[in-house]
């Protein structure tokens, strides 16, 4: 009996958060950008492609993916799940690029600092030249020690991007650490820099009838900073939500509208998979994907609104709906079941495997095929190389759209 | 600094429960006994994450344990913690002004282990926490429940023996592992013969 009060105290010890906080480096007084001008509406094409690491590559791998996201440089590694965001800005003599790495596996960050200098590409960066850009710069270790960093142009991306690179919760889990809170609109915001082209975000309504995003059913530690606020989240009026509540990485949790006009306005981003997280809120989230689209289309904007149908609940709940089968959907249900609602996508999840007979068939039926949720780096190569899915979606998008632009 | 805690946690226990055994005390006379405990305190708290709110209130407990005579004796203990209090008048929100008011407390429900050093008595336990959340905002009460798990350990000493009835003081720490919040007691401990066979 005493052995077994030892192994029950073990095992509830270990139901303690283990997550260590993520410092993300602060530049206030001491940024080098201080004092130049933004780099700003830059050409993409110029500066996105792969480039060939000459010095560092035992911080950032041989090759990384450079994108240009809203102002901002991502770069993506093959290195762990390392990723890099900068901010830019110039003066006569050289583009300077300044940011932090991230290792989302653990909570590794640090600075980065990079330049491109008059003869490296700078003016190539302006449109006015046809340098190879060659990046030149520094990497802060997390014992403080730095190396040096050097990196060229070898090749343009792909401008066939008709993959879609899906962000779980937005673009990525609070566990992860990144430097925006899961199923928030800095986080969606932040999406397109971790490599998305498009999100997936959970729909939950509020006691007041006010659609939200938020994953879980309770306020709980993992989401909210506020321990002592617990219990079903629809039991909490919007407003009390807004006004008292912290996301755990910062952020407040969004209005579903509010989230949305943040992808129109916001983002380039080109899907949206609303996954319901509650029942009897179909109708809701129905006129408000209608209202969007619509919104997006008179803005010229090219951004497809699905509803995800997860359980049979939910698919039943979609049954009783008016024209239900005209209404944009991803099914996660059976295949059956996709051409019984006349869903427009069918997704499977991965450990279900490449199912290549049924993913060509629904092609041939015009029904694109996403699967979720894949963050392995071996899978990921595998069901990007090997299968027919149109779309994965995945928590770490850093390593899915690393893979598809290296391909 | 959470796993190095986490992994402090674990080696104390280890440590603790793997050589206090040895010492502890085994009675020597064939009675069997339940005896049950009263214990009434102050609880203060650690917390990984610092909240706002004031982290102090009384707490109560009974406890009711079958004493077989052999070293480990085991039990049933129910508790009363009210672990934060918040309220703030006059908030200014972007729905309005707003006085905020909220409670937490919890009801811990555990199975609880004890070893006996002469005077001094070490319990650990292991169960539940029945949560309870009352919060005011905007003129609306929301009342909201929730179930945790929950683990304690206690250092009590006798003070007093009044026969086979005991006066202790007793450290408690209620460690609710969902909320990442270690809860510690302190409390006065009446013990006392509920039967004997």
């Amino acid at each position: 009996m005493k052995y077994l009060l030892f192994i029950t105290l073990f095992v509830l010890t270990s139901c303690f958060s283990e997550l260590d906080d993520v410092n993300y480096p602060k530049f206030d007084e001491s940024s080098i950008l201080t004092g130049k001008t933004p780099l700003e509406n830059i050409d993409s094409d110029k500066i996105e492609g792969i480039y060939d690491v000459i010095e560092g590559q035992k911080q950032i791998g041989e090759k990384i993916i450079l994108k240009w996201v809203n102002n901002k440089l991502t770069i993506l590694t093959n290195k762990n799940t390392k990723f890099l965001i900068l901010n830019s800005a110039y003066n006569d003599s050289a583009v300077f690029f300044e940011g932090y790495w991230r290792n989302i596996e653990n909570s590794d960050v640090g600075k980065i600092i990079l330049t491109v200098g008059k003869h490296e590409g700078y003016k190539t960066l302006f449109s006015s030249g046809d340098d190879t850009i060659i990046f030149n710069g520094y990497f802060t270790n997390i014992d403080n020690s730095t190396n040096k960093l050097k990196f060229k142009l070898i090749k343009k991306l792909k401008e066939n991007n008709d993959f879609y690179i899906i962000g779980h919760r937005g673009g990525g889990r609070n566990s992860d650490r990144l430097d925006a809170s899961e199923n928030t609109v800095d986080m969606i915001k932040l999406s397109e820099s971790l490599g998305c082209n498009s999100i997936e975000i959970d729909v939950k309504i509020t006691k007041d009838n006010q659609l939200i995003l938020y994953h879980d059913n309770d306020l709980n530690p993992r989401l909210i900073q506020e321990t002592y606020m617990i219990g079903d989240i629809s039991n909490y009026t919007y407003p009390i939500l807004k006004s008292f509540v912290n996301l755990k990485n910062g952020g407040k949790i969004p209005l579903l509208k509010e989230a949305l006009d943040v992808v129109i306005m916001e983002t380039n981003l080109k899907l949206v998979w609303l996954d319901i997280k509650a029942h009897g809120i179909l109708k809701e989230v129905i006129k408000i994907q209608k209202e969007y689209e619509n919104k997006a289309k008179n803005l010229n904007r090219d951004l497809e609104i699905y509803i995800g149908i997860p359980d049979e609940e939910v698919f039943n709940e979609l049954k009783t709906i008016e024209n239900y089968k005209d209404i944009k959907t991803i099914c996660e249900l059976s295949e059956s079941k996709v051409i019984e609602i006349s869903a427009d996508i069918y997704a499977p999840r991965w450990s279900l495997g490449l199912q290549s007979d049924k993913i060509l068939s629904l092609k041939n039926q015009n029904i694109k095929s996403f699967t979720w949720t894949l963050d392995d780096r071996i899978f990921i190569k595998k069901y990007l190389f090997e299968s027919y899915f149109d779309g994965i979606l995945t928590n770490y998008p850093t390593i899915l759209a690393y893979e598809y632009y290296i391909k | 600094m959470n796993i190095i805690l986490n992994r402090m946690l674990h080696v104390i226990i280890f440590v603790l429960l793997n050589t206090l055994h040895l010492y502890s005390n085994e009675n020597k006379d064939n009675d069997f006994r339940i005896n049950s405990e009263l214990g009434i305190g102050y609880s203060t708290g650690i917390e990984l994450h610092k909240q706002e709110g004031n982290l102090k209130g009384l707490t109560s407990y009974l406890r009711v344990m079958w004493k077989p005579q052999h070293r480990l004796n085991l039990g049933l203990e129910i508790d009363y913690l009210k672990i934060r209090e918040i309220d703030k008048k006059n908030v200014n929100t972007e729905f309005g002004k707003t006085d905020f008011n909220s409670t937490l407390s919890a009801i811990p429900i555990l199975l609880v282990f004890n070893m006996e050093f002469n005077n001094l008595q070490i319990y650990t336990g292991v169960g539940v926490s029945y949560m309870m959340s009352e919060l005011t905002a905007y003129n609306q009460k929301i009342i909201n429940t929730n179930i945790n798990y929950n683990l304690m350990i206690s250092g009590k000493y006798i003070i007093k023996k009044f026969n086979e009835n005991n006066l202790s003081l007793e450290v408690k720490s209620n460690i609710i592992t969902k909320l990442d919040l270690m809860l510690i007691n302190f409390n006065i401990n009446y013990e006392f013969n509920l039967y004997k066979w």
